[in-house]
């Protein structure tokens, strides 16, 4: 029977011997790391070993926010920590991270079943998925699922099978096959993306897990909690993009989005022509909100005209398709929703995806790459070549083999240079979603490059948006709790930053996503400053009843959370000299427009590789490494041996 | 003045919002499956609504509670005194809408909040409205008669149907 405590419990699943564990998390570890993702990177420093990410030893940890399952608002964010499969580097390293999600019902049955944290780590001996509820989990045979149900499909044939409300998370045909940037996703709309999850799931032949329960979260005191539940909300009720987030979710964003994600390819007006909001709205079908939100950023979507007519998706479309579309020269917004579409069912990231066919279809126009590289594939620049490679990745046939293994897997097996890709940039063997030349170099760009994070994860700021008044950055960081003199340190204009320090804002920027995260609540509202570290600290002191938090404790476990994951990666064999910078951010966009070239936040200063150098150097000496990255953490072990995988027995203590 | 909350499925964004302050009222803990009130997912169009007691005016689970745990007041509200409930959920099982949840093995439902459900003021889409019983309706009759006027009109070049 499933109860309502605030107690964080965790679930290990052994797939490989189909044996489960349970454990309380000590008082004492909760309040230091939160919850959520900071804890989930606490439970990987002492389950992740040196193994690869498809080694049945690599544990997926998967942990729900601690304000999820209330009414918090925006509190949905679940995560999943491991090692992912993304090739980062010539040498093949894989780094450790984690991949965040929204979503309406994962998150929030979790909880209902008691648990915070489940660690799946083995292999199953056939096709599964794990079934958990009030009486205990368990594994069902997926074989009826298993290369015959796409990820559309199988939430919901499980919603028929274990109820409408359940919350499913699930890989499709791409993470079976392994394609190393796969995808898993959760309740219909929301994905665990750009990492490869989908893939470490698919190695261990676990197609999905499902979970419901009858328990739930009790706060210790409920009216505390509601009060700054409300306050958060009302200032949602009045945010002024509320209406146009009404219409089209987050593709409300176009204003600001046809600047900061621009190609370079097509001018702006044609590129509005086919893809402005005129075009977005008669695709939406509804608005879809993650639990607890009051906004609501997802849709699903039916596509209004042309060969894909009435169409159905859900998911976050128009801004991929935008972007994509321009860099593939499809000029019918249909046809991309039905790419977005195709990827989302097959468990695919549609960004590498398509930056990786721009990359090969351009170098075969080129004469770089011929047939002999492709398995005898003319790689025309049309639509039908693009739907022929999708399947051809997430099959692993012909070209698609050497696709499926991302920017270092085909840049190994074509002799290419992924640095030569022109738009956005790689990083440790991920494309970014963003251009800093468009976008300028606002924190957020900046901190794709300090640690491999290829999505933003939870880092919105005020600092997303464009332009935004300095003493209202600086009011943002001083009411996180950010010490004065570090604020002084941040807003000190310099020559390679211009008014403020990218690479000092990105350390505070980095604890207080690692807070977001641990407590499962949604960066939207941050960036928009709709919710306060002090809200925050308020609900999760209100929560817990433990303690008091101020919201520099908050930052402060942040802070931690941040030093775990880079004691894991330094481990992992990345040091600072994998921070580089992508060097297309370096080279003019020679847009249509004139030529765009990487310019400080508020587009004073260009950006030189010194200049971001003395940036690198900024952030590292804000987080206290300019001498030397941690090795590890001053913190006794707490899993029982039973719950670490063998091989990883006695890591904890830094062996 | 009998009172219900109803569900808009069009404003419906499928938050869960309503289940988390109901749960709360009722229990002191956000507990979804222990709301009176419960967001459906309509699995195969992806769509969302909410049910909860319609507070019958002959309400079943009253006339079959063996115990007379449940009563309806002079407002029309129906509930269930949790003292008086033995857990038979003879009240789950008789329910035509299934508005009765069975939590820790007891029945849970709606009991309007006192006269202001915190479901429908808490509802961030504007899904939820607590109607009076006899304007059930009022609002889909009086855009149906809207609609029916135009279209005749503009149909019959401003002749109404039947009429001159």
């Amino acid at each position: 029977m499933a109860g309502t405590s605030v107690t964080e419990r965790l679930l290990s699943v052994d797939l490989t011997a189909s044996a489960f564990d349970a454990l309380e998390i000590p008082a004492r570890l909760v309040d230091g790391y939160l919850g959520g993702a900071a804890l989930g990177w606490r439970l990987a420093y002492e389950t992740v070993g040196p193994h690869d990410a498809y080694d049945p030893a690599n544990p997926v940890i998967i942990s729900c926010g601690a304000l999820v399952g209330t009414a918090a608002p925006g509190a949905a964010k679940v995560s999943a920590t491991t090692r992912f499969p993304t090739l980062a580097t010539e040498g093949g390293r894989q780094f450790v991270g984690s991949s965040v999600a929204g979503g309406r019902d994962f998150g929030v049955m979790m909880r209902a079943a008691g648990w915070s944290h489940i660690i799946i780590t083995g292999k199953a001996h056939r096709p599964v998925y794990l079934l958990i509820d009030d009486e205990g989990a368990e594994l069902v045979p997926a074989d009826d699922l298993w290369g015959k149900q796409d990820a559309d499909e199988t939430a919901k044939a499980l919603r028929e099978r274990h109820g409408s409300e359940v919350g499913v998370l699930c890989i499709g045909p791409a993470g079976e096959n392994l394609v190393r940037f796969a995808m898993a996703f959760v309740d219909f709309s929301n994905s665990l993306g750009r990492n490869g999850l989908g893939a470490v799931l698919g190695s261990k032949n676990l197609k999905a897990v499902v979970v419901r329960g009858t328990g739930g979260v009790e706060p210790a005191d409920p009216d505390r909690f509601m009060a700054a539940a409300e306050r958060v909300r009302r200032r949602a009720m009045e945010w002024s993009g509320r209406p146009s987030w009404f219409k089209l979710g987050m593709g409300a964003g176009w204003p600001i989005f046809k600047y900061t994600q621009y190609p370079g390819r097509w001018p702006r007006d044609v590129w509005e022509r086919f893809y402005g909001e005129h075009r977005r709205l008669p695709a939406v079908d509804r608005i879809l909100a993650c639990s607890a939100c009051a906004i609501g950023c997802r849709i699903k979507w039916r596509i209004p005209e042309g060969e894909y007519r009435g169409e159905v998706g859900a998911g976050s479309p128009f801004g991929k398709s935008a972007t994509s579309g321009q860099l593939l020269d499809v000029t019918d917004q249909s046809r991309m929703l039905h790419l977005v579409g195709l990827a989302n069912k097959a468990g695919l990231c549609f960004y590498t995806f398509t930056r990786l066919t721009d990359w090969l279809t351009t170098l075969f126009r080129d004469g770089v790459i011929t047939k002999s590289d492709t398995g005898g594939l003319e790689l025309k620049r049309d639509y039908e070549t693009y739907l022929t490679l999708l399947d051809l990745v997430v099959q692993r046939k012909g070209v698609g083999e050497v696709m499926g293994e991302g920017w270092m897997g085909v840049a190994r097996a074509l002799s290419l240079d992924p640095d030569d890709y022109w738009y956005a940039g790689i990083s440790k063997g991920v494309d970014f979603i963003y251009d800093a030349r468009a976008a300028n170099l606002h924190p957020l760009m900046f901190s794709f490059v300090t640690n491999p994070r290829p999505h933003h994860g939870g880092l919105h700021t005020l600092t997303t948006g464009r332009n935004r008044r300095l003493e209202d950055i600086r009011g943002q960081l001083a009411e996180w709790g950010v010490p004065e003199e570090a604020l002084e340190r941040v807003f000190t204009p310099s020559s390679h930053n211009g008014s403020f320090s990218v690479g000092r804002y990105t350390r505070w920027m980095e604890d207080a996503m690692a807070v977001r995260n641990a407590l499962g609540v949604c960066s939207m509202y941050s960036a928009f400053g709709m919710e306060s570290m002090h809200d925050l600290a308020e609900m999760y002191s209100a929560l817990r009843g433990s303690r008091e938090f101020s919201p520099s404790d908050l930052l402060e476990a942040g802070a931690r959370a941040f030093k775990v994951k880079r004691v894991l990666n330094v481990r992992s064999g990345f040091s600072k000299e994998d921070d580089r910078i992508p060097e297309v951010w370096l080279r003019p966009m020679m847009s249509p427009e004139g030529t765009i070239r990487t310019m400080d936040y508020y587009g004073e200063v260009e950006l030189t590789a010194e200049r971001f150098q003395k940036t690198l150097e900024e952030y590292y000496d804000e987080r206290g490494w300019a001498q030397a990255l941690p090795r590890e953490l001053e913190e006794p072990r707490f899993l029982p041996d039973r719950l670490v995988p063998d091989e990883n027995a006695g890591r904890g203590e830094g062996s | 003045m009998r009172k219900l909350v109803v569900a808009d499925p069009e404003l419906c964004y499928g938050c869960r919002t309503c289940e988390m302050v109901c749960s709360l009222h009722l229990t002191g803990a956000f507990r979804p499956g222990a709301s009176g009130i419960h967001r459906h997912t309509l699995v195969d169009d992806l769509g969302f609504t909410a049910v909860s007691c319609l507070h019958c005016a002959d309400p079943l689970c009253l006339r079959a509670c063996p115990v007379g745990a449940i009563t309806r007041d002079d407002k029309g509200t129906v509930t269930i005194d949790r003292s008086a409930c033995v857990g038979c959920l003879t009240c789950a099982l008789v329910c035509p809408v299934g508005a009765v949840s069975v939590v820790d093995g007891r029945p849970v439902k709606c009991d309007l909040c006192g006269g202001e459900p915190l479901c429908a003021k808490w509802c961030p889409h504007e899904a939820l409205s607590v109607v009076d019983a006899a304007e059930v309706g009022l609002e889909r009759r009086r855009s149906f008669a809207e609609h029916v006027s135009r279209s005749a009109r503009q149909a019959t070049g401003g002749r109404y149907p039947g009429g001159a």
